[in-house]
């Protein structure tokens, strides 16, 4: 305990000079803007940033570069709120009830909030990164692939009980996403599987390229039906980014439920930021009293999953402090540029070097607090481009779309899918078939299906191996009480008498 | 149809199509004893399990709604649905041998001009400054690498 | 005028009759636009670094005149990336970085594109091949733990990552193989997110094993959490003199795992010969060998033709050892 404050010292020491701080500014400003852009997510920004490391200290580089990665967090759902194209996939879930706010007129509240949930996530995630490393990192490695196979089902079943819709329709969109994951080469046998033969289809299909035709461009195809419709926006209230008094206490459970939560599932490596923030949207939706509120524009549905998101961001540097590993594909990118400067990071950095360590770490509590500066104000021109008439909004949309597209893999062919993506969101839509279900497949996917098959390989082919865990057999037990809970509320709603519209789902 | 039988019959056709698919996926002898097949017939039973149940719920349902696409009632939507997509796989085509300025300068006033119909001259605007912008803050301030094509020998920067 | 030409043919027509072009013209060619080396992966990986370290080494070396930009493909185990470098044809402005992937992808059949479809500049680096255990498991040589393997292959989970038919992958295979055990048998438990994921997967318990390139296991080693059972370099590699390699402990396998740069196919001698040249002044200058050191990778400079060599060999050889566990049919 004392030693960790002693290091905590040492770590502000380091993160409050001034140069680091100006670093941390730049990085935090620049990253905001990068995470805004579809497409451009936290990895591009450490990457961009990358040449201009070279001539830095090691400590100032990846303060420098962890700034840009919190930054991309916070600018990330920006973009979701203002035109429902999340920046990553961790960003998607602001979508459902960020973007109907900002349609409702309240987009300087939702930014404010998911501003000020990033900032509370971040500080919560940040308390116990520095308290409950050693114990939180010894479960960690208690997590074999039948823990997160169970996990990722976990997710995907809360998932689909909580979307909108019959849960045999979520259990399609699922089915499809899955189907979409599972396109490509299969890494663990070398097959190539349903590519129909396209070259290009063969790395699979990057779930980035997806969601922006199902969010952005779709989003453009139903202004198509609705083009003359104006917003319910009051002018007057457009421009004032900050969060009534009754908002702000609906967001302070959520806030306080998602941080722990997303610091746990950040811990674990992988998709840690995309099950968090779907997760706690759930966890959110099943504890309020009026849950159809939810998906239009409310309130409580950014908060948590915003505050979750970030707590989750400061779980992944567990295995980085603990064992030198990358918790996240950018703290990938971060140990590489680390590695030009002649820094090997290990379990041994610590004891190294612990005026970087935990000079990055002081430089988090730093910069969360300068990036709620940076955004709450940053709100105020961004609210205003609501201001701009749908008909070139739109063209625009469109155009940074297709850009963003392009800047994730650099191919032409991803063109193609968007497109299709876009169309086929745009049925989805038609049919009243859940999107979410289908996303979160797609991201799990993979994962899914690799731990489901190491499990089986590991437990030489005993599908026992699921129930014989403690901790995988828990989270099973979850996913069955949310399916009974769920069709159990379906029960209820067929004997109410209802809407035609209702009815036909 | 109603909505219910549409999502129905379209989840088991897609799930047979991809059962059938499944059946193609070559089996090594390396690799896990479980194999690339094993998930994705499970994937296929769950879909197909799950739009057949839809398929029974529709028949049992008292108050059937029918449910149309509007491909002919809203014609003009899915007309203007089909141009922005080809007008975004034509972007992708054209974009390495055009250049990036040139291939969105020509999608963005091909949008532009289905979307903010007759206003030529602003839409020539914003498709210029579009394409400008964006250009100048990636590749030249961002330095991500995109197309130069046609204008690449021209381009003093 | 006509002087000139008479000159210029007859130089052609000598060129012909020694199949090499005019070796007057040879010296002139220089990069015309900016250089472009292409890295077929995303930033942080390997390739990027090797990419990354040339332009640097490059540039600040002063060896080009021409701004040089790395460019991320990522795809396709890199035949994304070298498809596009495929199609530059005759243009001597760019350049790619390999490895044994590219022999790889062609052999497992998930590309046709091959190291000869390209001009194989030079092998650059290696790294070196371990296979590691948790510091307090029973096995302490390379024999011991593959003699518990030959008893009961399906208490033995072997970790390889992001897939199998790489290097690492290859390097288990050739052992078990080496050590009288059954390749076939092996229980190989990939993991995409590789080092990432192997090792909390080791320390965890998990799997009895990794595969994987020393550098990943190094600093985990030096904190005494992995114990490494061999490596495939020639020799004891200076940063963990402690660790045998294979052929101390009587299996003939030293195995790099090595990356280096190609140009685009259908370059005009001329344009070859500036490059040889460049990469040839690059390997010795100090800021090439310095980057090398920080990055812990070893020097394994290898100029074209006898990279060409190095190749056939080693495709014969991976051909070999992924047919017999049936990667290959």
């Amino acid at each position: 305990m004392e030693a960790i404050l002693h290091n905590l010292g040492l770590g502000l020491e380091v993160a409050l000079t001034p140069n680091n701080i100006m670093w941390v500014f730049i990085g935090g400003l620049l990253g905001t803007i990068i995470g805004m852009l579809p497409g451009l997510g936290p990895a591009t920004g450490v990457a961009v940033l990358i040449p201009i490391t070279y001539g830095m200290n090691p400590a100032t580089a990846l303060i420098t570069m962890s700034a840009v990665y919190y930054g991309a967090m916070f600018g990330g759902s920006r973009a979701s709120i203002m035109i429902n194209t999340p920046g990553d996939a961790s960003a998607i879930v602001s979508c459902f009830d960020g973007y109907p706010m900002a349609k409702k007129g309240k987009a300087g509240s939702a930014l404010a909030i998911s501003a000020i949930a990033s900032f509370v996530g971040g500080m919560i995630g940040m308390v116990c990164l520095v308290f409950f490393t050693e114990p939180v990192a010894a479960m960690a490695l208690k997590f074999g692939p039948a823990e997160k196979f169970s996990l990722m089902l976990f997710a995907l079943t809360a998932t689909i009980t909580l979307s909108e819709g019959s849960i045999l329709k979520g259990f399609i969109a699922m089915g499809i996403g899955f189907m979409l994951a599972t396109i490509g080469i299969d890494g663990q046998s070398g097959a190539i599987r349903f590519t129909m033969g396209i070259d290009d289809l063969q790395d699979g299909i990057d779930f980035l390229v997806v969601m922006i035709g199902l969010y952005a461009v779709t989003e453009v195809f139903k202004n198509f039906s609705a083009m003359d419709v104006k917003y319910d926006i009051d002018a007057k209230s457009i421009g004032r980014v900050w969060v009534s008094w009754p908002d702000f206490k609906k967001s302070i459970g959520p806030m306080l439920r998602g941080s722990p939560l997303g610091f746990l599932i950040g811990v674990l490596p992988g998709a840690g930021g995309t099950i968090a923030t779907f997760l706690s949207y759930a966890v959110e939706k099943s504890v309020t009293k009026k849950p159809a509120e939810f998906g239009k524009g409310a309130i409580q549905g950014l908060a948590g999953p915003e505050a979750a998101n970030n707590a989750c961001s400061c779980g992944a540097l567990v295995p980085l402090l603990t064992l030198g590993i990358p918790g996240s594909g950018t703290a990938a990118v971060m140990l590489g540029a680390l590695m030009m400067l002649g820094v090997r990071p290990g379990p041994i950095l610590f004891e190294q070097h612990p005026e970087i360590a935990w000079g990055v770490i002081a430089s988090m509590l730093v910069g969360n607090i300068m990036l709620l500066m940076i955004n709450l104000p940053l709100a105020v021109p961004l609210v205003r481009l609501l201001k701009i008439p749908q008909r070139i909004m739109l063209p625009l949309i469109l155009g940074m779309g297709y850009m963003g597209t392009y800047f994730l893999n650099y191919a032409s062919f991803d063109f193609i899918l968007v497109s299709l993506a876009a169309l086929a969101g745009y049925m989805l839509v038609k049919l009243s078939i859940p999107i979410p279900p289908m996303v979160l497949a797609l991201i799990l996917g993979g994962m899914t299906e690799q731990s489901f098959r190491n499990s089986l390989t590991i437990a030489n082919g005993s599908l026992s191996i699921f129930w014989e865990q403690p901790i995988s057999l828990a989270f099973l037990v979850l996913a069955a009480i949310s399916l009974v809970y769920a069709l159990n509320k379906q029960k209820k709603l067929m004997k109410m008498p209802s809407t035609p519209e209702e009815e036909a789902d | 149809m109603t909505k219910n039988s549409t999502t129905g019959w379209f989840a088991v056709v897609l799930g047979a199509f991809y059962l059938f698919g499944t059946t193609l996926v070559p089996i090594f002898d390396a690799g896990d004893q479980t194999g690339p097949r094993a998930f994705p017939y499970l994937v296929s039973a769950v879909v197909i399990l799950s739009g057949l149940g839809l398929l029974v719920k529709d028949w049992r349902s008292a108050k059937r709604v029918p449910f149309s696409w509007g491909f002919s009632t809203d014609r003009a939507i899915w007309l203007k649905i089909l141009a922005t997509m080809v007008a975004g796989i034509v972007y992708g085509l054209v974009l390495d041998s055009l250049g990036y300025l040139i291939a969105t300068f020509l999608f963005m006033v091909a949008v532009s001009e289905l979307i903010n119909v007759g206003r030529h001259a602003q839409n020539l605007v914003i498709a210029v400054a579009f394409s400008l912008v964006t250009f100048i803050s990636f590749a030249l301030i961002l330095k991500l690498s995109l197309p130069r094509g046609l204008l690449g020998g021209i381009l003093p920067f | 005028m006509i002087g000139k030409w008479r000159v210029l043919s007859g130089l052609i027509a000598t060129a012909m009759v020694a199949a090499t072009a005019a070796p007057a013209l040879a010296e002139d060619w220089k990069p015309q636009r900016p250089i472009e080396i292409i890295a077929p992966a995303g930033p942080g990986g390997g390739w990027d670094l090797i990419a990354r370290t040339m332009q640097k080494a490059l540039t600040e070396e002063k060896l080009v005149d021409k701004p040089i930009i790395v460019t991320n493909k990522p795809g396709g185990g890199g035949a994304t990336g070298w498809n596009y470098l495929k199609g530059k044809s005759g243009q001597g402005e760019f350049l790619a970085a390999n490895s044994p992937l590219i022999l790889q992808n062609n052999l497992l059949g998930k590309s046709d594109l091959t190291y000869k479809n390209f001009f194989m500049l030079a092998n650059l680096m290696a790294e070196w091949e371990v296979v590691a255990v948790k510091a307090d498991s029973p096995w302490k040589t390379g024999k011991e733990f593959f003699e518990a393997m030959k008893k009961d292959p399906s208490s033995m989970h072997i970790g390889v990552g992001p897939a199998l038919g790489n290097d690492d992958h290859i390097q288990f295979l050739t052992l078990t193989k080496a050590f009288g055990a059954d390749p076939k048998a092996v229980k190989f438990v990939v993991y995409p997110n590789t080092a990432a994921e192997q090792i909390p997967a080791l320390l965890g318990g998990h799997i009895q094993a990794i595969t994987i390139s020393l550098a990943e296991t190094l600093e985990q080693v030096k904190a005494g959490k992995l114990r490494i059972l061999g490596v495939s370099s020639p020799e004891r590699v200076s940063e963990l003199p402690n660790v045998p390699t294979w052929k101390e402990q009587g299996v003939d396998f030293v195995f790099p795992h090595w990356r280096g740069v190609m140009a685009a196919p259908g370059l005009s001698p001329a344009q070859q010969k500036f490059w040889t040249e460049t990469i040839d002044k690059m390997v010795k200058s100090k800021t090439w060998k310095d980057s090398l050191e920080t990055l812990g990778w070893d020097d394994y400079y290898t100029p074209s033709t006898d990279y060409v060599t190095f190749l056939d060999k080693q495709d014969t050889l991976m051909r070999e050892s992924l047919t017999d566990v049936g990667l290959i049919k």
